[in-house]
C-alpha cells in the first residue's frame, strides 16, 4: 500500500469527518436546551439566561457554529457540562474500555467461527453441518439486550457467579464479551462455511490432494487462506460498528465505554461530549479500515496490485 | 509386470438426473518409460480414469464400483487414504489442465513448488530452495529466484503451466499424468509446453499418461494410444498403426474429423450425431448410434476389447479392415 495511496485516503476521510461533525453540531442541538435540564424546574429567568450566556448559548446558531468549528479544527472539544473536565478527556478514558471489550469479542467470534465454519465446511450436509447450521443461525439471531439480561439472570441473579454491572476485573468482562460474541460469532459460521465449501471444490484444493497433502493441511493451508476474505471483510465491518460502543450491551452492564458515555451525553444534552465522541470513533473507524485493507493485501497477493 | 495397470475399472456418479457411469470397465497398462495417450471426446471418461489413479474421485457423488488399479506390484484400491496420499506426488503426479485454477492463487510459486518436497518430507542436496531455483531454471523460466517469490497470477499462461509440469516432476515421480495440459494454451505455447514435457520424457524412465484430444499432440508425444468412447476404450495401437490402419470405426470417424498434413485428403469429415447421453447409453455397443458399420448385433451384445494384432486391441463387432 503506497503513501500517496494513504494520503488519497486520508483526505477523504477528513472531508467525510468534516460532513459528519457538521451534523452532529446541528442535531445535538435539536435534542434541546441543556439550561432546562440542568437548572431547577422553579430557576428563575436571569439564571437561565446567566448560564446561557455562560454557555455561549445566547449568540446566534451560525455564529456558535462558528466558533465551534475553529475549536474543532485546533482540537478543542471544550468542556463536558456534566463530568464539568475536557470532553476529550473523558472520551479517551471511556474509549480504550470500549476497543478491549469489542476486540475480544470479536477476536473470539473470528477464531471460534474459523474452527467451527470449517469443520462444517469439511462435513457439509452430515450431522456435525447441520448442528453448527442450527447453532451459529441461534447466535445470528439472538438479540444483544435479551442475551444480556438472561445472562445477569441466570449467572448473576440466579448462581451468582458474575456480577450484574460494574466494571473492574476480567469477571466483569465475561458477560459483556459473551453478549457481543454472539452475533459476530453466527454470522461469521455461515459466511466461512459458505467460503470454506466454495475454496474446497476449488481446482488448486485437488492439486494439493494430488501432491500428496493430507485433509488437515489441504483444508487449513490450501483452502482456508483461500476462504478469509469475505469473513475479513465482515470482520471489518463489525469492527466499526463495535468501535461505536457495545450500545445496549454497555448499558445493561453498565460498562464504562464510549457507547454508553454517548447514550449519557445525548440524554444529558452533553453536547461536548456527543461531539468528542463522535470525532472519536469516526477516527477509530477511519483507522479499522485501513487496517483491513492491509490485511486484505497480506491475506490475498492479487489485491495487491489492483 | 507393467508399471501401472488398470483393469475393469468402473466408476458411477450420483447425479440430480440419475446415476452416470463414467467408466464401464476401463482397462490398460502402462510400462516404465512409455507414453500412452489417452484420446477421446469430452466426457468419455480420460479425466475421471485420471482422478480414478490418484484417489481423486469425489465421494460422494462419485465411487468406484469395481475394478483394480495396480501400480508397481500393490493393488491402490486396497490402500487406506493416507497411504494413497503418500504415493501421490511422491511417486505418481498429476499436471491438470488449466493452471491457473490449479496453482493456488495466495501462496508464491516457489513456495508450491517446495510444498512437494516438505509433504514427502524429502531433502534434496543443497536444500529446498536450491531444489526450486534449479526446476525454475530447468523449465526454462527466466530470473528464478525472483519469479519463485512471484504469485501464480503474476505469470503467463504458457509460464504456469511449465510450473504446474516443474511441480509435477519435482520428486521424479514413476508415473506422470498429464490431463490435457496444452488445452488452454495457445499453440505457440501449446509447442513448447509438447517440447517440455517431450524433454522429460527422454530424461526420466517414468511412464506418462498424456490425455488429450488432440491427435497432432498425440502424434508427437504418445508411444501407444488408448481410444476412449463412453467410459470405455474402445481400441488400443501403437500411435503408427492408429494413424495409419485404425480398427474401431470411432476411432476411423475422430482421424477423419481432423485435419491431417500427411495426407492429400482435404475434407474433413465430422462424426455424425453427438456423445451420447450418459445417463441412458444405448445398449450394446456405445458408438453403435453413430455408427456406419452397426449392424443388429451392436445394439444387442457390448463388444469385448479384443486382440486384433500384435499389441493391439479394439472392441468392435465389425472392425474396419483397411487391406
Amino acid at each position: 500500500m503506497s503513501f500517496t495511496y494513504f494520503l488519497k485516503r486520508a483526505a477523504f476521510a477528513a472531508l467525510a469527518l468534516a460532513a459528519l461533525m457538521t451534523s452532529a453540531f446541528f442535531l445535538v442541538r435539536l435534542t434541546g436546551d441543556p439550561v432546562n435540564l440542568y437548572l431547577p424546574v422553579d430557576a428563575s429567568d436571569a439564571a437561565r439566561e446567566a448560564m446561557r450566556i455562560r454557555l455561549g448559548l445566547d449568540r446566534s446558531l451560525l455564529a456558535q457554529f462558528f466558533d465551534w468549528a475553529w475549536d474543532i479544527l485546533s482540537l478543542d472539544f471544550g468542556m463536558s457540562l456534566w463530568h464539568n473536565r475536557p470532553a476529550m478527556d473523558v472520551v479517551l478514558e471511556a474509549l480504550p474500555n470500549t476497543l478491549a471489550l469489542g476486540a475480544i469479542a470479536l477476536a473470539l467470534a473470528f477464531t471460534a467461527a474459523i474452527v467451527m465454519g470449517s469443520i462444517a465446511a469439511v462435513n457439509a450436509g452430515g450431522w456435525i453441518d447441520r448442528g453448527v447450521n442450527v447453532l451459529s443461525q441461534a447466535a445470528a439471531s439472538v438479540p444483544d439486550f435479551w442475551l444480556g439480561l438472561m445472562g445477569v439472570l441466570l449467572f448473576a441473579v440466579t448462581f451468582r457467579i458474575l456480577p450484574t454491572s460494574g466494571f473492574g476485573g476480567p469477571i466483569y468482562w465475561v458477560l459483556p464479551v459473551a453478549c457481543l460474541f454472539a452475533r459476530p460469532f453466527g454470522t461469521l459460521v455461515q459466511i466461512v462455511r459458505g467460503s470454506m465449501i466454495e475454496a474446497l471444490n476449488a481446482t488448486f484444493v485437488r492439486t494439493a490432494r494430488a501432491k500428496g497433502a493430507r485433509d488437515g493441511r489441504v483444508t487449513f493451508v490450501h483452502a482456508l487462506r483461500n476462504a478469509l476474505l469475505p469473513a475479513v471483510t465482515v470482520t471489518g465491518d463489525l469492527a466499526a460498528q463495535f468501535a461505536g460502543g457495545g450500545g445496549v450491551v454497555e448499558v445493561v452492564f453498565g460498562f464504562p465505554g464510549i457507547g454508553k458515555l454517548l447514550i449519557d451525553g445525548i440524554l444529558k444534552r452533553d453536547f461536548a461530549i456527543v461531539q468528542a465522541s463522535i470525532f472519536a470513533v469516526a477516527v477509530v473507524i477511519f483507522v479499522i479500515n485501513i487496517l483491513v485493507d492491509m490485511l486484505y493485501a497480506s491475506i490475498d497477493p492479487r489485491v495487491r496490485v489492483e | 509386470m507393467a508399471l501401472l495397470e488398470v483393469e475393469d475399472l468402473q466408476v458411477s456418479f450420483d447425479t440430480a438426473s440419475g446415476r452416470i457411469f463414467a467408466l464401464n470397465g476401463v482397462s490398460f497398462s502402462l510400462e516404465r518409460g512409455e507414453v500412452l495417450a489417452l484420446l477421446g471426446e469430452s466426457g468419455s471418461g480420460k479425466s475421471v480414469t485420471a482422478s480414478a489413479i490418484m484417489d481423486l474421485v469425489p465421494n460422494p457423488p462419485g465411487a468406484i464400483d469395481r475394478g483394480s488399479i495396480r501400480f508397481d506390484g500393490a493393488e491402490l484400491l486396497k490402500l487406506s487414504r493416507n497411504e494413497r496420499r503418500d504415493l501421490c506426488g511422491n511417486r505418481i503426479a498429476l499436471i491438470f489442465q488449466d493452471a491457473l485454477a490449479a496453482l493456488n492463487p495466495v501462496y508464491p510459486v516457489g513456495w508450491q513448488i517446495a510444498e512437494m518436497y516438505r509433504i514427502h518430507g524429502r531433502n534434496p542436496e543443497g536444500g529446498v530452495e536450491k531444489a526450486v531455483i534449479d526446476l525454475l531454471t530447468a523449465i526454462g523460466i527466466p530470473d528464478p529466484e525472483r519469479r519463485a517469490r512471484q504469485y501464480p497470477h503474476e505469470f503467463s499462461g504458457g509460464m504456469r503451466q511449465r510450473i504446474m509440469i516443474a511441480m509435477a516432476v519435482a520428486l521424479e515421480p514413476d508415473v506422470i499424468i498429464a490431463d490435457e495440459p496444452t488445452t488452454a494454451l495457445d499453440v505457440t505455447i501449446q509447442a513448447q509446453v509438447v517440447d517440455l514435457l517431450a524433454t522429460i520424457r527422454k530424461r526420466s524412465d517414468a511412464g506418462m499418461i498424456f490425455i488429450t484430444h488432440d491427435l497432432g499432440v498425440v502424434a508427437e508425444l504418445a508411444d501407444r494410444v488408448a481410444v476412449m468412447y463412453a467410459g470405455r476404450i474402445v481400441e488400443t495401437a501403437n500411435v503408427f498403426e492408429l494413424f495409419e490402419d485404425a480398427r474401431h470405426p470411432y476411432s476411423v470417424g475422430l482421424l477423419a474429423s481432423q485435419p491431417r498434413v500427411d495426407t492429400d485428403e482435404d475434407e474433413l469429415v465430422p462424426i455424425p450425431g453427438s456423445a451420447p447421453n450418459p445417463v441412458a447409453l444405448p445398449s450394446g455397443c456405445a458408438f453403435r448410434t453413430r455408427c456406419p458399420r452397426a449392424e443388429r448385433l451392436c445394439a444387442e451384445v457390448i463388444p469385448p476389447l479384443e486382440t486384433v494384432g500384435p499389441g493391439r486391441q479394439a472392441a468392435c463387432h465389425f472392425p474396419v479392415l483397411t487391406a
